[in-house]
């Protein structure tokens, strides 16, 4: 009987292992099942998510978290429903090992305290048939194939990153904005005399859209002259949020906020062109910036003050056309091909801009924090780049050397560019016969230990 | 309306009063033993030893009967796996079919006491148990009592439904008591106590239709029908020709009692698992229709029948529990095996359970065989074998 005993014992060990290996094959089932279709409604999310629209990613993303919830409760109800006993495990390995419940009438009587005399026959029979029935047998070790779905599901995933994304830009306009990355610090220090500074930028988007009415980038000289300009940073912040800021790449004053003027699709269109002219004016100017075209179009901020009073307040801007402005955002629009693509020297390069918005995103809020930056671009030119720093110093002498012959007098009429011994712009841009080119604003380089005098001195005449 | 045979009679008052020691060095003696202590000196060897002789036994007396019974051998084995089982067999078949015969010839290969019953209107309940007689001997008058022919190990109650309920009832008790009660004397009666009822489906009028609860006590129901073509041919054959076949006995006269309830203990050996019995006891409860103001209560491993609910006004008691599970430990042991498995559930599924079905009379009207009623079961509850 001990004998028995303990085979019955091993008997039912057997079973056990039969029993732990179906239920871990019933788990590992569920729980690919549930993986494989919660990676399938995140590769669903994620396809719209690079091609779709929005208002199709919410309707996805919420379909795929309830498809992961549904998928978890199925697995969970399935492990419960196919979670076998003991007594269950033997069922299996009886049917199939075709034992006509052998197995499982041999674990029951083994429970039973008087077992039959016909138990060791019983016993017998399981032991003979033990290679049809062992754990190796019925249940090897393996893993369900319902894992290649979860790794089809994953694999898709997986490429779905590689093929689905949205379309590259183009290598040309890439090629043609990124070398502007290192002229456009020397542009900044080109024309930032007249600027001084960009206000600080949000984005790199909103580094691009220099809208004119903002007025928080307008120069030194506009807030010297122009009360309204002074208090407009703030007002123009709170009012445009984020837009408000970052947009000191502008010269208010010169372009009187109608600088946008000549449309911004037909600027898209030229716009490898105006590349290209700026290009060659920025090698102009640091090959050689003592062409009297370049310098002669320094303006001082006096001047540029001038005309920024003679415009109209940004309320009612017109062009010079009489006709109204437009909305903000188109002029935004305008404002960001133009600034691009403008070859007179007036306008920050975008990549001028993107390379400032960094440093000052976070001050776009108020007019105070926007004019604590003014500076910032010049300085940070001088710090960050030894060789900007040296341009810095070649373009102060060449301030030096073009004073301001061409700074008109107070109230006198506008002069035209021409008549000022200005060029015509190189790239061709023509003008009506009522516009000028805007004049760029001279300035001169303010360290920063002396822009409190600066501020004294434009306050004072104001 | 009796017949008996003498020498049946007189083994069958020894058996009665000194029943046959088993041989302790027989194999069916250890199962006789206690339970317990046997289960300890059986080895594998001695246990497979034991279910070899059960079916080499088996064999011989269906091989035996065959040589009387022509065809019906699926009749011959459930009426020897009713006998094995320790229960009673009622068997419907028209007249002239070999009820009589079978019952005879098994009496004859099993060389036990043999009697029959022809079972008439004017019956009474002492003609079949016996009666007290006042016998005058020696100058002085006593009572004895005549043992009436159920004292017999097989009994033949031919045409059982012909007599009245009272004397039908007189045959009920002694089918579940296995004793016999006259005078206020209770005799015990031989084992094994085997009756095969049969039952005739013609010419009802007169007749006593048996009780359910009597129904009840029959294991099996077994139709008899009308052999087939062949079968037909040579049952003319060999009855009418000279060389009548005859019947040798397969054990010993004095043996042959404790023989059988050896045999008998051995099929109570047979294992059954938990879930067989569960399976056992869905097909019964599904036999018993959910409209009766009797249907068992809590779930279920089978839904409801809608034919059961239809046609069938009482189902299956326990006792159709019992005869599934007492039927298939036969049949295991038919198939050398030690346990019960779902087909031999199945198999003695339809004569254990389909003359407990109480019909009512829409499936009377409709010509509902309750046969066909348990098979749909049984077609339902494949499902549960997995």
């Amino acid at each position: 009987m001990l004998g028995d005993s303990l085979e019955l014992a091993e008997v039912e060990g057997r079973i056990r292992a039969i029993q732990h290996r179906l239920n871990g094959l019933t788990i590992q089932r569920a729980v690919y099942l549930a993986a494989t279709v919660a990676v399938l409604a995140a590769t669903l999310v994620v396809a719209i998510a690079l091609r779709g629209s929005a208002a199709l990613f919410g309707v996805a993303f919420w379909t795929a978290v309830a498809a992961a919830l549904a998928a978890t409760a199925y697995a969970v109800l399935r492990i419960r429903s196919g979670w076998l006993t003991l007594q269950q495990a033997a069922r299996f390995a009886d049917r199939k090992a075709g034992l006509d419940d052998r197995l499982a009438t041999l674990l029951s009587r083994s429970r039973i305290e008087s077992p039959s005399c016909l138990q060791p026959f019983l016993l017998d029979e399981v032991r003979v048939a033990e290679p049809r029935w062992n754990a190796d047998a019925l249940s090897p070790r393996r893993v369900p194939r319902r894992v290649y779905a979860l790794l089809a599901a994953v694999a898709m995933l997986v490429m779905l990153s590689f093929y689905a994304r949205p379309p590259a830009p183009d290598p040309a306009q890439e090629h043609a904005s990124t070398p502007q990355t290192e002229p456009a610090a020397e542009d900044v220090l080109f024309q930032s005399p007249t600027t001084f500074a960009s206000a600080p930028q949000q984005s790199e988007g909103d580094g691009r859209a220099a809208s004119p009415q903002d007025g928080d980038g307008a120069t030194i000289a506009e807030r010297s002259v122009d009360p309204a300009a002074g208090a407009a940073p703030g007002d123009a912040t709170g009012r445009k949020g984020r837009h408000g800021a970052g947009n000191g790449a502008l010269n208010e004053g010169s372009s009187g906020g109608n600088a946008s003027t000549s449309g911004g699709e037909q600027l898209a269109d030229d716009r490898p062109d105006m590349n290209e002219r700026l290009q060659k004016a920025i090698q102009r100017a640091l090959g050689g910036s003592e062409q009297p075209g370049t310098t002669s179009q320094l303006a001082s901020p006096r001047s540029a003050g001038r005309e920024h009073r003679d415009a109209p307040p940004s309320a009612d801007r017109r062009r010079p056309d009489g006709s109204p402005d437009r909305p903000s955002e188109s002029r935004q629009a305008d404002h960001r091909d133009e600034a691009r693509q403008r070859p007179d020297g007036d306008r920050v390069a975008p990549d001028n801009a993107r390379a400032q918005s960094g440093a000052s995103a976070a001050s776009t809020d108020t007019g105070a924090e926007a004019r604590s930056g003014l500076f910032r671009g010049h300085a940070s030119a001088r710090a960050g780049n030894n060789g900007e720093h040296a341009l810095a110093l070649k373009l102060g002498a060449l301030q030096g050397a073009a004073p301001s012959q061409s700074e008109p007098q107070r109230g006198s009429p506008p002069v035209s560019g021409e008549a000022r011994g200005i060029p015509a712009p190189p790239g061709g841009m023509m003008f009506a016969e009522q516009q000028v080119p805007d004049a760029p604003l001279h300035k001169a380089v303010v360290s920063p230990e002396h822009e409190v005098i600066v501020r004294r001195i434009f306050t004072r005449d104001e | 309306m009796t017949e008996r045979t003498p020498p049946a009679v007189e083994a069958d008052a020894t058996a009665t009063e000194q029943p046959p020691a088993p041989s302790p060095r027989s194999i069916g003696t250890r199962v006789a033993a206690p339970r317990a202590a046997e289960a300890q000196r059986l080895d594998a060897d001695s246990a497979r030893a034991l279910v070899d002789d059960f079916h080499d036994t088996f064999a011989r007396l269906r091989a035996e009967l065959a040589k009387v019974i022509v065809g019906y051998g699926d009749v011959i084995e459930e009426i020897l796996i009713a006998l094995f089982s320790g229960g009673h067999v009622l068997i419907e078949g028209v007249p002239g079919t070999g009820k009589t015969l079978i019952v005879r010839t098994l009496g004859q290969a099993l060389n036990l006491s043999f009697n029959r019953i022809q079972f008439t209107v004017d019956l009474m309940p002492a003609d079949i148990t016996g009666t007290r007689l006042l016998l005058e001997q020696d100058g002085h008058r006593e009572l004895v009592f005549a043992r009436g022919p159920i004292f017999a190990h097989v009994l033949l109650a031919d045409e059982i439904n012909r007599a009245t309920p009272k004397t039908q009832s007189a045959l009920l008790e002694a089918m579940a008591e296995r004793q016999v009660t006259a005078a206020g004397t209770t005799y015990k009666l031989p084992p094994p106590f085997f009756v095969l009822a049969t039952l005739n489906p013609i010419e009802m009028e007169g007749t006593y239709p048996l009780p359910e609860a009597q129904l009840d006590r029959f294991l099996f129901k077994v139709l008899l029908p009308y052999p087939s073509g062949g079968e037909m041919q040579r049952i003319i054959g060999s009855t009418t020709s000279a060389a009548v076949p005859q019947v040798s006995p397969l054990l010993p006269p004095r043996k042959a009692a404790a023989r059988i309830e050896e045999l008998k203990a051995l099929v109570r050996e047979v294992m059954v698992a938990p879930h067989l019995e569960e399976y056992a006891s869905a097909l019964v409860r599904a036999t018993i229709p959910r409209n009766s103001k009797f249907a068992p209560r809590g779930p279920t491993l089978l839904p409801a029948d809608v034919e059961i609910n239809r046609y069938v006004s009482f189902g299956s008691s326990p006792r159709g529990g019992q005869a599934l599970l007492l039927g298939a430990k036969v049949r295991a042991l038919l198939a050398r095996r030690v346990n019960v498995s779902y087909e031999d559930i199945d198999r003695v599924a339809v004569p254990a359970l389909n003359h407990r079905l109480v019909l009512n009379f829409a499936a009377r009207a409709d010509d509902v065989d309750p046969r066909a009623l348990i098979q749909r079961l049984l077609d339902a509850a494949k499902r549960l074998h997995r």
